[in-house]
């Protein structure tokens, strides 16, 4: 019998109140939001991990860097549906860019560590913009 | 904050006489260095390499004596070992470097020296102390010994940078760059935070900040700008040393297969080496043409120098490009040309190769010296106004992946090859203003 887990990451509002850009963030703001996780049976969780982080995608090999890591929980979850906040201060660079060879992409990515099964994992594309971006 | 970083780790060791001071790193500590299978792929492929080259040049002399070598060609088979002895003792000392070498510093009789020891191997790199404009810590270090670690890079005027303390811990970096950007009176004013800005930088909602400083398009680096001239803007390197070494090593080995596969009676029918050495030839000519074709346009023309008003400059931000050269005798002047550049380069390997693309994303030229005739007391001098644009890529530097932006200078001469240079130009993502009582992040 598998246990039905399921993980899904909502951000906090941006700067910006339009509807597309809802996941555009600026460059050295807060990134807030929380982890949603909803268990239909009774799981032991060695770890909850949120990470924020860029990756470059294109031509070149894939260089990587996360700029944010935190576990969230640890142990027991009961059935139902569970809410794990959290913040963190997005660096002013790199800022997201799409270029011709080169793509810059930052990602939230939350994952449930589970003894002897599959680690449920959900991720989320965001944007990062320069400051100048509000003017 | 300045203080706090200016202190080198006791495990430093510093001779301080009158001729200049020498930093002796010693061993990196453990966790730091790039150990294992790098390092000692690299020892075991330079030991075979040098071995192989040397076995060839045993043999070489040995069999070279037989009568049916031509005298004249009996010296020519052992000595064509010998590049490549030097190459496989070149990737061995790479190799024992990163496993176990360590770093000295010297800035000695007007040099700034970065020395390299692994076992017996020693190697120095050497650049004018007057010609070094920056040092910026936690640079990714792209030459053999440490490739992919991070180092103090050290920006110059007119040469390609070099690298100090490579592989060793930021900390370590930091502390050496205060204290050699002190010796060679680089100023202090232009120096960023430790690194870690995110856990240091705090912009309010309405963009007030509460640390002053330009801020770096890396976040561990620090950045040490000279006084006074920190707006002149470093040129890299003509590249013409190493494209000499490459057209001499390429063209002696051809050149000596063709005179062989020439005087060989058997080897006469045979059509297909011919052709093959052949392109060899021709690619080898490519190469002293185009070494030919840098050395006639600095013939004419000394390097030319580009200072900029603003630097490092942002996104959105102007600045004003200056640019002067000088001819070294009479030259008869097309025109010349600023190129404002944003360049991305991406590496990657395919199979045992590695290939790097490079696309300009932005290219903006102006024309700022039109034609003229003098000697070499006229002096070529212009200037223009560029813009970053604001919704561009600030400067981007990863391992495989990079953003650059330059000025790229053309000087057209008639009848003589285009002298070019290109002026490395730092683009910031944020501007945060110099007052200190009252910090903001300035838009542009």
């Amino acid at each position: 019998m598998s246990t039905s887990l399921d993980i899904q990451i909502d951000l906090d509002p941006g700067p910006w109140s339009e509807s597309e850009l809802k996941n555009y963030r600026l460059a050295g703001d807060e990134l807030g939001g929380c982890v949603r996780v909803k268990v239909d049976e009774p799981v032991s969780c060695r770890g909850l991990v949120a990470k924020v982080g860029w990756h470059t995608e294109g031509k070149g090999d894939r260089d990587e860097e996360d700029v944010f890591e935190q576990t969230l929980h640890a142990g027991a979850l009961d059935t139902g549906e569970f809410t794990f906040p959290f913040s963190t201060k997005l660096p002013i660079s790199p800022i997201s860019y799409s270029g011709h060879y080169l793509t810059i992409v930052w990602r939230i990515e939350a994952s449930l560590d589970l003894a002897w099964k599959r680690d449920p994992v959900a991720r989320k594309v965001f944007y990062v913009m320069p400051r100048t971006a509000l003017s | 904050m300045t203080a706090a970083v200016t202190a080198l780790p006791p495990e430093i060791q510093i001779e301080d006489d009158l001729d200049g001071v020498r930093y002796i790193l010693g061993r990196r500590p453990p966790g730091t260095a790039r150990k294992g299978f790098p390092g000692f792929a690299f020892v075991v492929f330079g030991a075979m390499f040098s071995g192989f080259s040397l076995l060839w040049i045993t043999a070489a002399t040995i069999f070279g004596q037989a009568e049916v070598v031509p005298p004249a060609l009996r010296w020519l088979f052992p000595l064509f070992g010998v590049p490549f002895f030097v190459v496989g003792q070149v990737i061995l000392a790479a190799g024992l470097y990163v496993i176990r070498g360590r770093a000295e510093i010297l800035v000695r009789d007007g040099k700034l020296s970065s020395v390299r020891r692994a076992g017996p191997y020693r190697w120095t790199t050497s650049r004018s102390a007057d010609s070094v404009l920056r040092l910026e810590t936690g640079s990714t270090c792209r030459s053999l010994a440490g490739v992919g670690a991070r180092g103090v890079k050290v920006h110059c005027d007119s040469a390609t940078p070099i690298f100090l303390a490579v592989g060793y811990p930021l900390d370590w970096q930091e502390a050496l760059a205060f204290a050699i950007g002190e010796r060679l009176g680089l100023g202090s004013e232009s120096v960023s935070s430790r690194g870690r800005l995110d856990e240091e930088i705090e912009i309010g909602p309405s963009g007030e900040v509460s640390l002053t400083a330009v801020l770096p398009y890396r976040r561990s680096s620090v950045r040490l700008d000279a006084p006074g001239r920190g707006a002149r803007l470093a040129s890299t390197g003509q590249g013409a040393v190493g494209l000499a070494f490459l057209a001499a090593f390429w063209n002696g080995i051809t050149w000596t297969l063709i005179i062989l596969f020439w005087l060989d009676d058997d080897a006469s029918g045979s059509f297909v080496p011919f052709v093959v050495l052949g392109i060899f030839a021709l690619i080898g000519l490519v190469m002293v043409f185009a070494l030919a074709k840098t050395l006639l346009a600095r013939a004419k023309l000394q390097p030319g120098v580009a200072t900029a008003s603003v630097h490092p400059v942002c996104l959105g931000e102007s600045l004003e490009v200056r640019f002067t050269q000088r001819p070294k005798s009479t030259v008869n002047v097309r025109r010349v040309a600023l190129t404002l550049l944003c360049r991305e380069s991406a590496t990657y390997r395919q199979g045992t190769n590695t290939y790097t693309k490079r696309h300009d994303v932005h290219t903006d030229e102006r024309e700022v010296v039109g034609p003229r005739t003098g000697d070499s007391f006229m002096t070529l001098e212009g200037e223009e106004t560029f813009q970053i644009p604001p919704e561009g890529m600030h400067s981007f530097e990863a391992s495989r992946n990079q953003v650059t932006w330059m000025i790229e200078t053309k000087t057209e001469l008639a009848g003589w090859p285009d002298f070019t240079q290109q002026f490395e130009l730092e683009v910031a993502p944020l501007r945060i203003a110099e007052d200190r009582g009252g910090d903001h992040v300035d838009q542009p």
